[in-house]
C-alpha cells in the first residue's frame, strides 16, 4: 500500500516539477542557440549575450529598473512594515476596516486597473510622468505584499517579550529597535525582497504610469516580445533567472545554516 | 529470583500469565523492527491474555510506541510474527485488524461531530443506520457523552475529547484496544480521576487492552501488567506489585518509584541469607539472598519509605549515620535526604501518620538510619 | 528615556491615576503614529486615484490633455463640472457586444483556468506534504523559485514551446504523435496553459500548507477504523485541505480574470480579456473615460469574490 501511494507522489511530483521548470530550462538551453531561429539547435554560441552587451537601450532599461526596483522596495517596506505594526498591534483604531481593506485589496487588485487609476492620479495632479512616478507607483502596490510578509511573523510573535522589555524600562521606541525589529528581521528582509523582485517584475504598472526617458526592462523586453521571439531575449531572461536564483539560493542556505546552528545551539543549551 | 508468595495481582483472580494451561492471545515472536541502523524493537518476544489491561512501560524511545504501532498495522516488523487470536496478522493493512486505537493525539477528526466520530469505524463495516445510531448512543453513554453528540471536537474540553476518542475506539467492540498515552494531555487533576474510571471500564468490558506509557503511577494504578521496555527490549513483566517490590534489575528498580542503589561486596551467603559489605562502610544483612559468591559485588535496592530515620543514635546491623541534607515536606509524607559519612546521598521518606511529628530533625543534624533484613533487594544487574 | 523611567517609578510607586492615565495616552500616541504614514500613502496612492478613475468613467472624452471634461480644475467652476457627469459610457459598454463579451470570456477562461491549476497543484501539493520531512523545504523552495523570476519571462517561455514551428510541436511529430503541427498559441489552450503556468505555485502553497498542517494521525485513525487509504483520502483528507483548496482557488481565479499580459502575449487577437481591453482602451483609442468605467465594473465584478475571501481568510484565521 505505502509503494503504491508513495510511487503516485513520484509521479505527481516529477510531473508538477516539470511543468515548472522545463520551460524555464528550455529558454535557458535555446540562448546558447547559435541561429537566429529559435526553435532550430545550430550548435552552442555565446554570440547573443555578446551583442547584449552593446544594446545601450537594454543597458539602460536595465538601470533605471534596478534604481526603481532598490528605492521602491526600500520605501515600501518601511511603509509596508508599519502597516503590519498598525494592524496587528492597535488592536482597533478608527478605519481599521477602511486599512485592512486598502492592504488586502491591492494584492489582488488586477495591475491594469491599479496602473490605470495611479495614470489618472498623476495626470490629475499634473505630476510629470517618468522615474519617479513609476516608484511611487511601485511602492504603492509592492508594500501591501510587505505588510502581509511581515504582519504573519508579528501574529505569531510572543507580545511578553515586548511587555518584558517595557517592564524592564524600555519606551516604545527602543522596545522597537531593540526587540521588536531584531525578531521580525527576516520578514522584513524577506518583505525587501519580494517588494523588490515584484518591482523588477512589472510591465502593466510601469507601462501606465511612465513617461518619455522612463522605460524598465519589462518594458524593454514586452515591445520586443511583440515583435516576435529572439535569442537576444533569451539571454537578457537568462541573465535575470541566474540572478534571482542565485540571490534565492543563497539566501536559503544563509537560512538554513542559521537554523541549523540554532537547533544546535538548542541542543546545546537543552544538553547542558 | 523466588517468586514472592504475598506479591500478584490485585484482581486476584485474575491471573492468566501464571496459568500454564491458559493461551495467549496476543504473540510477539521475535518481532524486530529497524530503522536504518536502529534497532526500535530488538527481538522481542511477549504474550498477552485475553481480558487482561496490559501496559508498556519505557522512556521515549525505547520502542514501546513501535511496538503498539505494529500491533495497529503502522508499521511492519522487519522480522519476527505478531499473532492476535491465533491469526498471524502479517500482511494485514490496519483497516482489516480487529484492533483500534486511541491515539496520543486523540486524532479527532476536526470536520466531524462526536457523533460522525464515533460512528466513523462502524459505517466503514457498513453496519446499518440503526444499528449505527443505537451503538453510538451506548458508546456515548459509556463515556458520559451523551448529551454532546452533536458538537465539533474543538467545542469539546481536553477530557471530552479524550472520552471521544476513547469511545470512537471502543465503538467496533475491537479484540483488543490500544492506548497510545491515554492520560498524557490532561491535567493532573483530572489524569487521577480517569485512570480509575479506564481501569473500572476495562474490567467492565473485559476487552484486552493495551496501554502505551511513560508514567509509571498511570501503568501502576490501571495495569493488570506491566512490561518495563529500555531500547528495544524488554526488562521486565510482571505485575504492578512485583514490579515495585521485586525489580529484577537497578534500571527497574530506579525507573519505577524512588529507590537507593547501594554497592555492596558479598560477604556471606548461606540458608537464604546473606551478609553484605556496603561501598559506603557498614554491614547489611538481608533474607533476599541471591545466586552470588563471597566477593562478588552487587547492588542493594532499597525504597525511601523501607527506611527508619531517628535523631538518636543506634546501633548494630542494617544501620547507618549520615547529616540531614535536605528536607521536603509533601503533606502526607515527609523526604529526606541524608549524606553518608561516605558522601552518597540517601533518600528516606517518612510517612506522617500523627499530625505533629515526634520527630525534630533540622538540616546539618545527625540522623540514623535502619531497616529490616527483608526491607531491600539483593540485584545482580 | 529616563525621564519615563522616572515617571513610570513615580506613577508605579504613588499609583496617582493621573499620572497613569497620562503616560499611557502618551504611549498610546507616539505608538499609534505608526498608523499614519501607511494610511495616508494608501489613501493618497490607493483609495484616492480609485475615485479619480470613477470620476473620470463619468466624464466625456475630447481631444485634448488630459483626454476628457469635466476636469474640476477650478474650484469656482466645480458645480457646473458636476452637472457634465454622465453615465454615458456604462450605457455604452451594456450596449456593444464587445465589452459584455470581453467580461464573460474573461471569466469563463479564469474559471477553467483555475480547475486546470487545481487539478495540478493538489497531486503536487500532496506530493509534496508526503515526502519526507527533510526534503520538503527544498521541494518547498523549488516551487517557489519560479515565482521570483520574472512572471514575462515564464509567459515568454511559453511562446517558444507552442508556436505551430514550436518545440512541442517538434517534439510530438518527432516522436509520431501527430502529423501536423497543433495550433496552440493564439488560442484558448495558450491562455490555460499560460495562466495555470504562471499561477501554480498561489494554487499549490496553500493546499501544501493546509495539508501539512493537517494531523498525520488522522489519516491512521481512519485506518485504523477500518477505512482503506482511496476512501480516507475522500472523507479525511479532501475535506481537511478545503481551506487550502479554496484560498488557492481564490489566489488564481480573481488576478486571472484581469489578467493582461498572458492574454496578450499567448492568446492573439480572437481572445479578448478584460484587461486586455481597458489597455486597447486605453492606449489604442486613447478612450480614458471608456477605458475607466470598463475598469470600474471589472472591480465591481472582483468585489464580490475578493470580499468572500478576506472573509474567509479571517474565518479561518481566527
Amino acid at each position: 500500500m505505502n509503494w503504491r501511494l508513495s510511487r503516485f507522489n513520484v509521479v505527481a511530483l516529477v510531473f508538477g516539477f516539470s511543468f515548472l521548470y522545463l520551460p524555464i530550462l528550455l529558454l535557458v538551453i535555446y540562448s546558447f542557440n547559435a541561429s537566429r531561429l529559435v526553435t532550430v539547435w545550430a550548435g552552442f554560441s555565446t554570440v547573443w549575450y555578446r551583442e547584449l552587451w552593446n544594446n545601450a537601450g537594454l543597458l539602460d532599461a536595465a538601470w533605471v529598473t534596478l534604481r526603481v526596483g532598490v528605492i521602491s522596495a526600500a520605501v515600501a517596506t518601511i511603509l509596508g512594515t508599519m502597516a503590519a505594526l498598525a494592524l496587528s498591534r492597535y488592536g482597533r483604531f478608527r478605519g481599521r476596516t477602511l486599512m485592512t481593506g486598502m492592504v488586502f485589496a491591492p494584492l489582488v487588485m488586477p495591475e491594469v486597473i491599479t496602473g490605470l487609476s495611479l495614470l489618472l492620479l498623476f495626470v490629475a495632479i499634473d505630476l510629470d510622468r517618468g522615474f519617479l512616478t513609476i516608484t511611487l507607483a511601485h511602492i504603492t502596490f509592492t508594500m501591501c505584499f510587505v505588510t502581509v510578509v511581515v504582519q504573519s511573523r508579528l501574529l505569531s510573535f510572543d507580545r511578553s517579550l515586548e511587555e518584558a522589555a517595557m517592564d524592564l524600562g524600555a519606551t516604545p521606541f527602543v522596545t522597537f529597535f531593540r526587540v521588536t525589529l531584531p525578531l521580525i528581521w527576516p520578514a522584513v528582509a524577506a518583505g525587501w525582497m519580494l517588494a523588490f523582485t515584484l518591482s523588477l517584475d512589472d510591465l502593466v504598472i510601469a507601462s501606465f504610469t511612465t513617461g518619455p526617458g522612463a522605460t524598465t526592462l519589462p518594458m524593454k523586453i514586452y515591445s520586443q516580445v511583440r515583435l516576435g521571439v529572439t535569442p537576444e531575449i533569451n539571454a537578457v531572461c537568462t541573465i535575470l533567472i541566474a540572478i534571482v536564483a542565485t540571490g534565492v539560493i543563497v539566501a536559503t542556505l544563509i537560512n538554513k545554516r542559521r537554523d541549523v546552528r540554532r537547533i544546535r545551539d538548542e541542543q546545546m543549551a537543552a544538553g547542558r | 529470583m523466588a517468586p514472592m508468595k504475598s506479591l500478584g495481582s490485585i484482581r486476584r483472580d485474575f491471573a492468566p500469565w501464571s496459568d500454564r494451561d491458559a493461551k495467549p492471545y496476543i504473540l510477539f515472536d521475535g518481532v524486530t523492527k529497524q530503522f536504518g541502523e536502529f534497532k526500535a524493537v530488538d527481538d522481542l518476544t511477549l504474550t498477552i491474555y485475553e481480558g487482561e489491561f496490559f501496559a508498556l512501560l519505557g522512556a521515549s524511545g525505547c520502542g514501546k510506541s513501535t511496538l503498539l504501532r505494529m500491533l495497529a498495522g503502522f508499521e511492519a516488523p522487519s522480522r519476527g510474527n505478531i499473532v492476535i487470536d491465533g491469526e498471524d496478522l502479517a500482511g494485514t493493512p490496519p483497516y482489516r485488524r480487529p484492533v483500534n486505537m486511541m491515539f496520543q493525539s486523540y486524532a479527532l477528526f476536526p470536520h466531524m461531530s462526536v457523533e460522525k466520530n464515533v460512528a466513523f469505524g462502524l459505517r466503514q463495516e457498513r453496519m446499518p443506520r440503526d444499528q449505527i445510531a443505537e451503538r453510538v448512543d451506548q458508546v456515548l453513554r459509556l463515556v458520559k457523552l451523551e448529551n454532546y453528540a452533536s458538537r465539533r471536537p474543538d467545542q469539546l474540553s481536553g477530557g471530552q475529547r479524550q472520552r471521544v476518542a476513547l469511545a470512537r475506539s471502543l465503538a467496533k467492540r475491537p479484540k483488543v484496544l490500544l492506548l497510545d498515552e491515554p492520560l498524557g494531555a490532561l491535567d493532573k487533576k483530572l489524569r487521577e480521576e480517569t485512570q480509575f474510571e479506564l481501569a473500572d471500564l476495562q474490567h467492565q468490558l473485559g476487552t484486552t487492552f493495551i496501554m502505551v506509557t511513560h508514567d509509571q503511577e498511570e501503568a501502576m494504578t490501571m495495569a493488570d501488567r506491566i512490561a518495563v521496555m529500555d531500547q528495544g527490549k524488554i526488562v521486565q513483566v510482571a505485575t504492578p506489585e512485583e514490579i515495585y517490590e521485586a525489580p529484577n534489575s537497578r534500571f527497574v528498580a530506579d525507573f519505577v518509584g524512588n529507590v537507593n542503589v547501594l554497592e555492596a561486596k558479598v560477604l556471606r551467603a548461606e540458608g537464604g541469607r546473606m551478609s553484605l559489605e556496603a561501598a559506603a562502610g557498614f554491614t547489611i544483612e538481608t533474607v533476599n539472598a541471591v545466586d552470588a559468591s563471597p566477593g562478588q559485588t552487587v547492588f542493594y535496592a532499597l525504597r525511601p519509605e523501607k527506611l527508619r530515620i531517628s535523631g538518636e543514635p543506634l546501633t548494630g546491623s542494617n544501620v547507618v549515620a549520615g547529616e540531614v541534607w535536605d528536607i521536603a515536606y509533601f503533606g502526607h509524607v515527609t523526604s529526606f535526604r541524608i549524606k553518608l559519612d561516605s558522601g552518597e546521598i540517601m533518600k528516606v521518606a517518612m510517612i506522617n501518620a500523627t499530625r505533629v511529628s515526634p520527630l525534630q530533625l533540622t538540616w546539618h543534624d545527625r540522623a540514623w538510619l535502619q531497616f529490616d533484613d527483608d526491607a531491600g533487594l539483593v540485584l545482580t544487574r | 528615556m529616563a525621564e519615563d523611567v522616572g515617571t513610570r517609578n513615580a506613577a508605579a510607586g504613588s499609583g496617582d491615576p493621573e499620572v497613569l492615565s497620562s503616560r499611557r495616552t502618551r504611549m498610546k500616541f507616539r505608538g499609534r503614529a505608526v498608523i499614519i504614514p501607511p494610511y495616508v500613502w494608501l489613501l493618497a496612492f490607493f483609495l484616492l486615484p480609485f475615485l479619480i478613475v470613477f470620476k473620470i468613467s463619468l466624464s466625456e472624452v475630447v481631444v485634448a490633455m488630459p483626454p476628457y471634461r469635466p476636469t474640476f480644475g477650478d474650484p469656482s467652476e466645480w458645480w457646473g463640472a458636476l452637472r457634465q457627469l454622465t453615465i454615458d459610457n456604462y450605457l455604452w459598454i451594456a450596449s456593444d457586444e464587445l465589452y459584455i463579451n470581453s467580461y464573460v470570456e474573461s471569466l469563463w477562461i479564469a474559471g477553467i483556468s483555475t480547475v486546470i491549476t487545481l487539478l495540478i497543484a493538489y497531486p503536487l501539493a500532496y506530493g509534496m506534504a508526503r515526502a519526507p520531512a527533510g526534503l520538503r523545504p527544498t521541494l518547498l523552495m523549488l516551487v517557489i523559485l519560479p515565482f521570483w523570476t520574472s512572471f514575462l519571462i515564464r509567459v515568454y517561455a511559453w511562446i517558444g514551446i507552442l508556436k505551430p514551428e514550436g518545440l512541442l510541436n517538434q517534439l510530438l511529430i518527432a516522436i509520431g504523435l501527430i502529423d501536423e503541427p497543433l495550433l496552440i498559441i493564439n488560442t484558448h489552450w495558450a491562455i490555460f496553459i499560460g495562466i495555470t503556468y504562471s499561477y501554480l505555485p498561489f494554487m499549490t502553497l496553500p493546499i501544501y500548507a493546509s495539508l501539512d498542517r493537517m494531523d498525520h494521525s488522522l489519516i491512521e485513525a481512519a485506518a485504523d477504523l477500518g477505512c482503506p487509504p482511496l476512501k480516507a483520502f475522500w472523507t479525511i483528507t479532501l475535506p481537511l485541505s478545503l481551506p487550502g483548496v479554496v484560498a488557492g482557488c481564490f489566489l488564481v481565479f480573481i488576478p486571472a480574470v484581469g489578467e493582461f499580459v498572458i492574454p496578450d502575449l499567448l492568446g492573439g487577437s480572437r481572445t479578448l480579456m478584460i484587461g486586455k481591453t481597458v489597455w486597447l482602451e486605453f492606449f489604442t483609442n486613447r478612450d480614458w473615460p471608456v477605458a475607466s468605467a470598463v475598469a470600474v465594473v471589472l472591480v465591481a465584478i472582483l468585489v464580490l469574490p475578493i470580499v468572500i475571501f478576506q472573509r474567509y481568510q479571517a474565518r479561518a484565521g481566527g
